[in-house]
């Protein structure tokens, strides 16, 4: 908890600083927040583990609001960590002012506060506090068109699925007479007593689906995120792929999973065939492009699907499977960003041309693409693997037939992420690239390279810490 | 546990070794080697599984858990045994390469991981693993449309790999409380008739990818053809025995339920695919493809006799494995050592060389006669077994399998009179060099070696054949 409170008023001293200091301070002072805030989050994991806490901590009047159990300390730890990363690789001269860090760091709240909700009302300030700031992230590079188109493009789409998804609380309101998620639990498991209305809590269900599934770019609302992905800039599409990745489906995991888990049987098949058909769409469409930033948006989407299946798996599983997965993915999604920002410098476009040569150049980076893309794929010994292991196993006991679409997925998946190998090693054209690294950015590669590699040999320093999710 | 990590840290330190990077990868490859002579020595066949080693790695349910038995010695005598050779045969390579050498060896620290790990994740992650370095190999110093030609290797091989997956996982998840990924407790899975039909199908995919069995050997040939020789050595002397291996080790103990229902599509798959590839290579111009396609025809019929499941059948499988892996990278080496000093390969450019230099040509002339499985040479004990058991399934596939004895000679002695009688196409033949004369040497001490007493081999995996047997034959009739 002390850690939100740090990042808020962080970020309005960040705001500050940009006012009325030299704006150099403020990347520091945000570097700073995070690892302090990072610190407060994993003393609080093993506060947790050394059982300490009570699992309602946080009573805000009149209702339960927040909940500040071992998830949503879990998720937040991985939500902070990206952001640090993406903060570390992405700020080179400076060219983040203290107006984006300080968005940044108001979303990040917002992605916290996802993570952490017992009670609809927070979820929907949660994703409010999460997207307002990222609508103008997306269009924050103010003279490129396309980086306008996809501010207003996600602003329409934002606001809209967020609407759906008041609806949803309304109706769930509606039926069960109550916004926490405790009451709603409770009263979904009497069903058909008087008073709880299972027609509207159904009609809830299915519209909070739909604007969960916006927010994770799921089929079928993913139209918007390869556009989106593409037409923002560097920074913004990778803190979009991770950061605001990780807080939606952290929320969604808490929303269906204790919340609504008892009507499992209403909402489970749904739910997967769309991350069947998420799978299936991301991928195929990944192999077509042009642009790799745009192949990384499609295989995005993918992800998503991927990540959908822990919300189908066992409880206790699907939550080790999906941090697992959202730590990797995470890792290996900000160095392959990194790598594209750093080659496609200068250029027009993100063509996977842009690669050319790299391997001649620069055999640490190349190290780093193979082993970031190879996590992407699933490959074992990489994170990736680690985690789709996890989310195989949890779900082959309900879902066989989605086990098989999903590998099939990952067939498909190594033909768009192997053909940067093409261009990067086994092609002798391009100049290639020749660009100093600073001492910053490595150390931060040098992390998220150790968390592919450490979660991919040894999972267990991550499921080791076993404490059942409350 | 020391045969998977010394290759592997030795890969690592080759990589960054610069020049020195080809010498120290031979050393950890030795180093390697000598463990395996130690384990040999101190072996004892009938002594199950020895060496063990085993920690909880991914999760109590998924262990690091190796061991050493008789089916396993065989594989891994082989491995690190061809490893030095082929680091050899790419000693005089001009291009600067630490990595190729740093790839071979880390090759060959997945393949032992392959061949010992005795728990199902574990396989599969080596398995895996096996896979990269060679896509490396074949796409970085390969010929010709590399790209693609890797890359349909690669996807064709994963995708097998991920079936088996799938079937490792569902067996794992009837295991009592979903506990054990280990070997044992794999096998004990009770599976319905329709059940094992399905996860037998996902194991037989990767097995059979990789081998390759018939339909689906497609990325076979063209990958042989481009990969650079080293890769291709890897490829067909150690890799396809991965898949055979998988067979024998994983695939049949898992899903005895099914077996009458996969063997004899297994065995008609084997024996078209002999008949089938011996046609096409009689053919062929390169001879590098002449090579693959008689691979792909004698994997054929080992993949037969093993599947037979009868004594005779796998231990002449095994014997054929070890003396087919060894006489491929012998076949492999001699077109490379040719095409080094010809800067060609092709049989209608090349011819005299018998006369230029009479060393290899002995050399050659035996290796050839090995993979033709001539009495006194390796091939022949183990081909004899092999049609022997395949004869006792059915006098049908094993008089058209006999036929293969005399397809390949005509292909490969056709290979050997072209490129090496004649009137001589090429200028000059530059002698041997010393990294030539030893891998030569060492492929022509193991032809004459096992050709003479091919019992030596056959006793270390006696037993072993015998347990397995009656695991498969338990499990198969606890259910019946």
């Amino acid at each position: 908890m002390t850690s939100l409170l740090i990042l808020f008023l962080g970020a309005i001293l960040v705001l500050y600083f940009g006012i009325h200091k030299p704006e150099k301070k403020s990347l520091g002072i945000t570097v700073l927040l995070l690892i302090s805030a990072l610190s407060f989050l994993v003393k609080d994991w093993f506060a947790f583990i050394s059982k300490n806490l009570p699992a309602w901590q946080i009573k805000l009047v009149p209702a339960n609001m927040l909940i500040w159990d071992s998830t949503a300390i879990a998720f937040s730890i991985v939500i902070v960590l990206s952001l640090l990363l993406v903060i570390g690789l992405f700020s080179r001269n400076n060219n983040m002012g203290a107006d984006l860090l300080g968005l940044m760091l108001f979303s990040v709240c917002g992605g916290m506060l996802m993570t952490s909700f017992s009670n609809l009302i927070m979820l929907f300030l949660g994703i409010e506090c999460l997207s307002i700031p990222l609508y103008v992230l997306a269009g924050s590079k103010k003279s490129d068109l396309a980086s306008n188109e996809s501010a207003v493009k996600y602003f329409l789409m934002g606001a809209f699925s967020t609407a759906i998804f008041l609806m949803g609380c309304a109706f769930i309101y509606g039926g069960s007479g109550s916004i926490e998620l405790e009451s709603i639990s409770r009263s979904l498991a009497m069903l058909g007593h008087i008073g709880v209305k299972s027609n509207l809590i159904f009609a809830g269900i299915i519209l909070l689906m739909a604007g969960m599934l916006f927010k994770v770019s799921a089929f079928p609302f993913h139209f918007w995120s390869p556009d989106v992905y593409d037409g923002s800039p560097n920074r913004t599409t990778v803190f979009m792929a991770t950061v605001v990745k990780i807080a939606a489906f952290a929320a969604f995991f808490r929303l269906f999973n204790y919340a609504l888990s008892d009507v499992k049987n209403w909402w489970g098949m749904t739910l997967a065939i769309s991350a069947a058909a998420t799978i299936l769409f991301g991928n195929i469409a990944a192999i077509r492009q042009t642009s790799f930033k745009r192949t990384l948006a499609y295989s995005s989407v993918a992800h998503a699907g991927y990540m959908l299946m822990a919300i189908l798996a066992v409880p206790v599983d699907g939550f080790w499977a999906l941090l697992v997965y959202l730590l990797a993915y995470a890792s290996s999604a900000v160095i392959v960003f990194y790598i594209l920002d750093r080659t496609s410098d200068g250029k027009p476009d993100f063509s996977f041309d842009n690669f050319n040569g790299l391997g001649k150049n620069n055999k640490w980076l190349s190290l780093l693409l193979i082993v970031s893309l190879f996590s992407m794929a699933g490959i074992p010994l990489t994170a990736g693997f680690a985690g789709k292991y996890g989310l195989f196993s949890g779900i082959i006991a309900s879902y066989p037939w989605l086990l098989v679409i999903a590998l099939a997925g990952s067939a498909i998946s190594i033909a768009y992420y192997f053909r940067v190998f093409k261009n990067a090693f086994f092609s002798n054209q391009g100049a290639g690239f020749k660009q100093e690294i600073g001492l910053t950015e490595i150390i931060f590669l040098f992390l998220a390279l150790m968390l592919t590699l450490l979660v991919g040999c040894w999972p267990a320093v991550i499921t080791s810490l076993q404490i059942i999710p409350a | 546990m020391e045969l998977i990590l010394i290759p592997i840290i030795t890969a690592l330190i080759s990589a960054w070794a610069g020049k020195w990077s080809r010498r120290a990868a031979l050393l950890g490859s030795l180093i390697t080697g000598l463990f395996i002579l130690y384990f040999f020595q101190n072996f004892n066949p009938a002594g199950g599984l020895q060496w063990q080693w085993d920690k909880a790695w991914f999760s109590s349910a998924i262990h690091f858990h190796t061991g050493i038995d008789g089916i396993s010695m065989i594989m891994l005598i082989l491995t690190n045994v061809l490893t030095p050779v082929i680091l050899l045969s790419a000693f005089n390579k001009k291009e600067d390469t630490p990595l190729l050498f740093a790839l071979i060896v880390g090759m060959q620290g997945a393949l032992n991981g392959v061949f010992v790990a005795r728990d199902g994740l574990m396989f599969y992650i080596f398995w895996e693993l096996a896979l990269i370095p060679v896509y490396f190999i074949a796409g970085l110093w390969g010929e010709g449309n590399r790209f693609k030609t890797t890359l349909r290797f690669f996807i064709c091989t994963f995708i097998g790999s991920l079936a088996m997956l799938a079937s490792l996982i569902y067996l794992f998840s009837k295991t009592p409380d979903a506990s054990s990924f280990s070997y044992e407790a794999l096998v004990a899975v009770k599976l319905s008739a329709n059940e094992a039909l399905w996860v037998g199908l996902g194991l037989l995919l990767a097995f059979a990818v990789k081998i390759p069995l018939m339909p689906l050997h497609g990325w076979q040939p063209s990958t042989y053809t481009e990969a650079p020789a080293a890769g291709t050595m890897l490829l067909s002397g150690i890799m396809l025995k991965m898949g055979l291996y998988g067979l024998l080790r994983w695939f049949m103990p898992m899903v005895p339920e099914a077996l009458p229902t996969f063997v004899p599509v297994i065995v008609a798959a084997g024996i078209t695919g002999v008949i089938f590839a011996a046609l096409i290579a009689i053919r062929q111009n390169d001879m590098k493809r002449i090579v693959a396609y008689s691979s792909l025809s004698h994997v054929g019929l080992i993949a037969a006799g093993i599947a037979v499941a009868g004594e005779t059948g796998i231990q002449g499988g095994l014997l054929q494995m070890f003396s087919h892996g060894v006489n491929a990278v012998g076949l492999f080496l001699a077109i490379d050592i040719i095409e080094r000093r010809n800067n060609t390969r092709l049989l209608d450019s090349l011819g005299g060389m018998a006369g230029q230099s009479r060393a290899f040509a002995v050399f050659f002339l035996i290796i050839v006669l090995g993979a033709t499985a001539v009495p006194f040479t390796n091939g022949f004990p183990g081909e004899l077994l092999l049609l022997k058991s395949v004869f006792g399934f059915h006098p049908f596939w094993g008089i058209l399998a006999g036929i293969t004895v005399i397809l390949c000679a005509v292909y490969m002695l056709r290979m050997y009179q072209f490129s090496m009688f004649g009137e001589p196409k090429g200028t000059s033949f530059p002698a041997l060099q010393w990294h030539e004369w030893t891998a030569l040497s060492v492929i022509l001490i193991m032809i004459l070696f096992f050709g003479l007493f091919p019992q030596k081999m056959l006793d270390i995996s006696a037993p072993e054949v015998k347990n397995l047997l009656l695991l498969i034959k338990n499990t198969g009739e606890a259910m019946s």
